[in-house]
């Protein structure tokens, strides 16, 4: 690498003009547009907003600060990783919106002569549209009264009486005891005024109200900033939709303009001038490896220029670029935890994984009895995944992922010292001895039909006003039979009228009715039931019960009991 | 390096002022004092403060910066009293902060200087001066605040002004210049400005009986208070709002 520098390759390269934005020129000549509608006159424009939309790394935030940098504004940005709840939102961007401001190198600006300041809120689809203080409300300690306050700093009365000059000239009396104080706010008594009393209330409230960290109704200060502001806002969302559903003024009063995952040739581009630029020195082969990877995301692949250049010599860029993939990841991973024999750090269990306990467990599992030595071993391992899941249970339901590392300790150490309790497990590193855990295979497999399974219920949860949870258990074992029972000739088309009348009432899919009938989508008798759909019009009414008299025959071959 | 013991009105009145503008910040310490230099997340208000080695009961430190979370300071200063001492060291590095107060000492994990933002504070030399009373300027701003989100401020050859204006209300303060303690202007200039900022600083003086305050034509405030008995200084800026016309 050359010269070591504080930030990464990917921030020293931001484009510094709207010109050297690479394989966007649609995007370009809007935001372009969008920056002259305010530069004309010092009136706001009607559309005072930008939205920029697009998968990561194709240029959102560079772009907004290279408009910025052309037109000579200043900028004030709030990431994802600021407090955006309403309040953060409302101090910092909401202000911003209606002053004039200092730039960071000294500068002030004044929208009277058109310097505008612009206010970029990046990944803006990630905050949340809840009221403020709406929702579950953690669990916190109740702060101190402002009497508890006092008592704490102060110990004595006399303290606090002394503290306040109370006694002295043109002060009130002191205080017999910390009881004759307010527990709350003092209001209007006359010792309120007093400076020291003023400076120890506002320590109190200080006290009494932690700044609130999440994003509580930052979604709604957005709206309002979109509205009024007038200074220009750019916002960055992978996905507009949480935006445009959570208020109109996403719709209809911003600029839209969308980022399109870059071509190859763009990024070869863009990577070969900064390997060029920064004198990294990667040949053709390698930038193209590089290209292929990152399909089309320049910022990884200025990451992955950065991470290969670190590389020693002799080091097949490949495998390193490989490394980010997460399943050929967790092949060595798996042997590594299930032959350690020893307990492993939460740190070094995660050692060079991108993946959570959760991700991590069918894995192991998995792979356990391929290396249990015996059963006894096994059955004692299989107890201590069984904890490890219990721990994972708890974080989940209790929403405390501290318990994650202990998760993630037991079963990886802690299973493999179940296995093997003498020490690492000289087993050989056969790659094909880790599998690919079938749960998570048949998982993948059968994500259709869960899907189906899944609109289905929703559907009967709405017309039966339940809940979606109780559905399957409730309502779906007497729905079923409706579509599966084989009736007899003459109630046969009683109950298709019955069948084509419940999947109009409930908008039924074909694959809906297919899973209610068990058969494949485009069987005759899921088309019959559709097209027979479109002509019932009388009410939903049963089928006729079948007849006592002439119970249903049993199929062929079957005795009878009585 | 920075070993320093200092009243806790004084490092109460200094943070006080900081934590109107940011949560972070850095303590710039030299062989003199401390200055602190903070610009608001919104770069709508910025703030140099300036301590004197006086300002300290004892003080010795050479060139270092100490990256503070200001909430923790305030942790430790609600565990104090007035007329109480703490004491500050610093080793530098990676090291912590220790800070004691009685018989309780707390090692603070610092922040690293290199991620808050160091602010290049702009030469603003507005036209026109005025020393008036602290007591009379937070009058004024209380009264406002329960009508308006923002400010006037006017300054006159004759008078200096307030004004305000809600919906249906208004609010006006004029201190004619033979009631100010210094009035300069040779012409009418004013400003509107946002409130909370310039409200949330001037309550958080609590030694000073007299502040400066500097106002131009659509133009940053500046506002100039001393603490810690002379021996500290405080410089507030302040950018004007938009106004449309």
């Amino acid at each position: 690498m050359p010269a070591a520098s504080p930030l990464p390759l990917a921030e020293r390269c931001r484009p510094r003009s709207l010109k050297d934005i690479v394989g966007q020129p649609e995007a370009v000549r809007k935001l372009r547009a969008f920056g002259e509608s305010w530069q004309q006159g010092t009136h706001p424009p009607r559309i005072r907003a930008a939205l920029l939309e697009g998968v990561p790394g194709t240029g959102k935030t560079s772009a907004a600060l290279a408009l910025a940098n052309d037109l000579g504004w200043g900028v004030v940005e709030m990431n994802a990783s600021d407090a955006r709840n309403r309040t953060a939102i409302e101090q910092v961007a909401g202000r911003a919106a209606i002053t004039n401001t200092f730039t960071s190198d000294g500068r002030f600006l004044s929208s009277r002569k058109g310097e505008r300041n612009l206010i970029i809120l990046d990944e803006a689809d990630c905050l949340s549209g809840h009221s403020a203080r709406e929702g579950s409300e953690e669990p916190s300690r109740t702060p101190p009264t402002f009497r508890e306050f006092l008592e704490t700093r102060y110990r004595r009365i006399d303290a606090l009486n002394e503290a306040w000059h109370l006694g002295q000239e043109g002060n009130p009396d002191p205080f017999p005891s910390f009881h004759a104080l307010p527990a709350g706010s003092p209001g209007r008594a006359a010792w309120a005024r007093l400076p020291q009393a003023q400076a120890d209330l506002r320590d109190w409230r200080g006290a009494a109200n932690p700044p609130d960290l999440s994003d509580r109704g930052g979604l709604l200060a957005v709206a309002k900033l979109v509205r009024e502001t007038l200074q220009p806002v750019i916002l960055t969302v992978n996905n507009s939709r949480p935006l445009t559903k959570g208020s109109a003024v996403f719709r209809t009063g911003v600029s839209r303009v969308r980022f399109y995952p870059l071509r190859e040739e763009s990024v070869r581009g863009a990577l070969h001038r900064i390997s060029m630029a920064e004198n990294l020195g990667f040949s053709d082969e390698v930038i193209d490896l590089v290209v292929a990877h990152v399909k089309g995301d320049l910022r990884a692949g200025i990451n992955d220029l950065e991470a290969l250049s670190g590389l020693p010599p002799g080091v097949d860029p490949a495998t390193v670029l490989g490394y980010r993939d997460l399943e050929s990841n967790l092949y060595e991973a798996t042997h590594r935890w299930l032959t350690a024999g020893r307990l492993l750090r939460n740190t070094d269990v995660m050692e060079g994984v991108d993946a959570s306990p959760e991700d991590m467990l069918p894995w192991i599992e998995e792979n356990v009895p391929r290396y249990a030595p015996g059963p006894e071993e096994l059955s004692r391992a299989m107890e201590r995944l069984a904890r490890a899941q219990f721990y994972l249970g708890k974080a989940s339901r209790l929403r405390v992922w501290t318990l994650w590392s202990y998760a993630s300790e037991i079963m990886t150490g802690g299973v493999s010292l179940a296995l093997f309790p003498e020490g690492p497990a000289s087993v050989g590193r056969q790659e094909n001895r880790v599998e690919f855990p079938r749960f998570l295979a048949g998982m993948g497999s059968s994500r259709g039909q869960r899907a189906v399974q899944h609109s289905l219920l929703s559907k009967l949860a709405r017309r039966t006003h339940l809940s979606q949870r109780r559905t399957p258990d409730l309502i779906l074992p007497l729905v079923q039979p409706l579509f599966q029972r084989s009736p007899a000739a003459r109630e046969m088309e009683a109950l298709l009228r019955f069948q084509s009348a419940l999947a109009r009432e409930l908008e039924l899919s074909a694959e809906e009715i297919a899973f209610l009938l068990d058969q494949e989508p485009d069987h005759p008798s899921v088309t019959r039931i559709l097209k027979e759909a479109q002509h019932v019009s009388e009410p939903l009414m049963p089928p006729p019960l079948p007849s006592p008299e002439t119970p249903a025959a049993p199929p062929r071959g079957q005795r009878k009991l009585f | 390096m920075f070993k320093a013991r200092v009243k806790m009105e004084v490092l109460r009145e200094l943070v006080d002022v900081v934590s109107t503008l940011v949560t972070e910040t850095k303590l710039q310490v030299s062989v003199d004092g401390i200055e602190v230099k903070a610009v608001d997340p919104s770069h709508v208000a910025m703030l140099v403060l300036n301590l004197k080695k006086t300002g300290f009961e004892e003080f010795t430190g050479d060139s270092t910066e100490i990256g503070i979370d200001v909430e923790k300071i305030k942790d430790v200063l609600r565990l104090s009293k007035p007329g109480d001492l703490l004491n500050l060291a610093y080793d530098g590095g990676k090291g912590k902060l220790e800070v004691s107060v009685g018989k309780i000492v707390r090692h603070m994990g610092v922040v690293d200087p290199a991620g808050i933002t160091d602010p290049k504070v702009p030469n603003v030399n507005p036209p026109g001066k005025v020393v008036l009373k602290t007591d009379e300027l937070r009058q004024g701003i209380r009264g406002s605040e329960s009508i308006s989100d923002h400010v006037t401020l006017t300054l006159d050859p004759e008078f200096f002004s307030m004004h305000s204006e809600g919906e249906n209300d208004r609010l006006d303060l004029k201190i004619p210049k033979s009631e100010l303690t210094l009035l300069e202007a040779k012409e009418t200039v004013k400003s509107m400005y946002p409130l909370d900022f310039f409200s949330s600083m001037v309550k958080s003086i609590s030694s000073a009986e007299e502040v400066t305050i500097f106002v131009g034509n659509e133009y940053p405030l500046k506002l100039e208070f001393s603490f810690a008995g002379g021996r500290g200084d405080a410089r507030f800026l302040l950018a004007p709002r938009v106004e449309e016309d």
